[in-house]
């Protein structure tokens, strides 16, 4: 009987065992991803912005070609 | 016989044991393999070349800048560019990046020496809220802010005004769904940036092969020296900044290439 309740009690304990980790495991999982898009995120903005200061740097220069180059 | 009744027993949980374990192992893995491209955590681009970095003038006249580039030291330009751009007085994008390979036409960038001054009250444009779907089922519809132009194309393909109805998944925590939308808007940041940048790219090669011809002409009619130098540098700046441009926007594009698809 003691036997009986001692096994029981260490399936049990293997269960909740199982389960937490496998409760931190898609934590884990979720915060990979998480970063992930956030590093990914960060590129893509950072070279929107850089496309955005190239522009800017474009259209300036076509402004003194306007200038030098009055007659189209 | 007790002792036996006690290891069937402890055998039978201990096969219920494993069997639910496995069960939420089994759980756990089909998460992994749902989400916005889920691919072991990674966010990962697919391999398709869209023509994102080609610009339009490379579709309509089968020009690009290495032509361009090949013109320098020649005394006239093109005749072709500009009967093309005769034929064809609206631009079209593909942006395959977003839908199935459908051209749309991106009214108010279609720059001349007119309109190009009023650039900033043409991208001057409110941006609205949409729900964008996913071409797959799997994916959930995510809310982005667009410009008006933008916005067009999208309704053209399924995407309807106004936010998406939350998510009820809880899989994912709230944060993940934050950050997803953010990332989405990102890219649609982006996308915009590289269309409107390939506009600008587009009058620019425009402008500069006008420039170069009017150069030579100069040249052969014996304008001032110093006249000549300082136009000849004021385009050999904007040829250097139109190709580090082109760089940039090939860039980008291949960043956000198929990313809202």
């Amino acid at each position: 009987m003691k036997l009986n309740k001692q096994v029981l009690l260490a399936i049990v304990g293997c269960c909740l065992c199982i389960s937490a980790c496998s409760e931190q495991k898609k934590t884990s999982q979720e915060e990979v991803e998480v970063r992930t898009m956030d590093s990914t995120s960060r590129s893509i903005k950072e070279s929107a912005d850089k496309l955005d200061e190239q522009t800017k740097k474009v259209e300036a220069s076509l402004e003194q070609l306007d200038n030098e180059f009055k007659n189209p | 016989m007790k002792q036996k009744i006690t290891s069937y027993s402890s055998l039978f949980l201990l096969a219920v044991a494993c069997v639910l374990s496995a069960s939420t192992l089994q759980e756990k893995g089909n998460k992994n393999g749902k989400g916005p491209k889920g691919n072991n955590g990674k966010v990962q681009p697919k391999n398709d070349h869209s023509d994102y970095g080609n610009s339009p003038r490379n579709e309509q006249n089968g020009k690009g800048i290495d032509q361009e580039k090949n013109k320098k030291g020649q005394s006239k330009p093109g005749k072709n560019d500009k009967a093309d751009r005769k034929d064809k007085p609206e631009k079209e994008f593909r942006m395959k990046g977003n839908h199935d390979a459908d051209k749309y036409t991106l009214l108010g960038y279609n720059w001349n020496r007119d309109n190009f001054k009023e650039r900033k009250n043409f991208r001057k444009q409110d941006k609205l809220t949409i729900c964008h779907k996913f071409s797959k089922g799997s994916e959930a519809p995510v809310s982005i802010r667009v410009s008006a132009n933008a916005a067009e194309a999208h309704m053209k393909h399924g995407d309807v005004r106004g936010e998406c109805p939350p998510v009820n998944d809880s899989r994912y925590s709230d944060r993940y769904w934050r950050n997803r939308n953010d990332y989405y808007n990102n890219v649609q940041y982006n996308q915009e940036q590289v269309l409107y940048s390939n506009s600008i790219l587009d009058y620019a090669l425009q402008r500069l092969a006008g420039s170069r011809s009017q150069l030579a002409i100069m040249q052969s009619n014996n304008m001032p020296l110093a006249d000549i130098q300082r136009k000849q540098a004021v385009v050999n700046n904007l040829e250097q900044n139109v190709s580090l441009l082109e760089q940039l926007i090939g860039v980008a594009a291949n960043l956000v290439v198929n990313k809202l698809m």
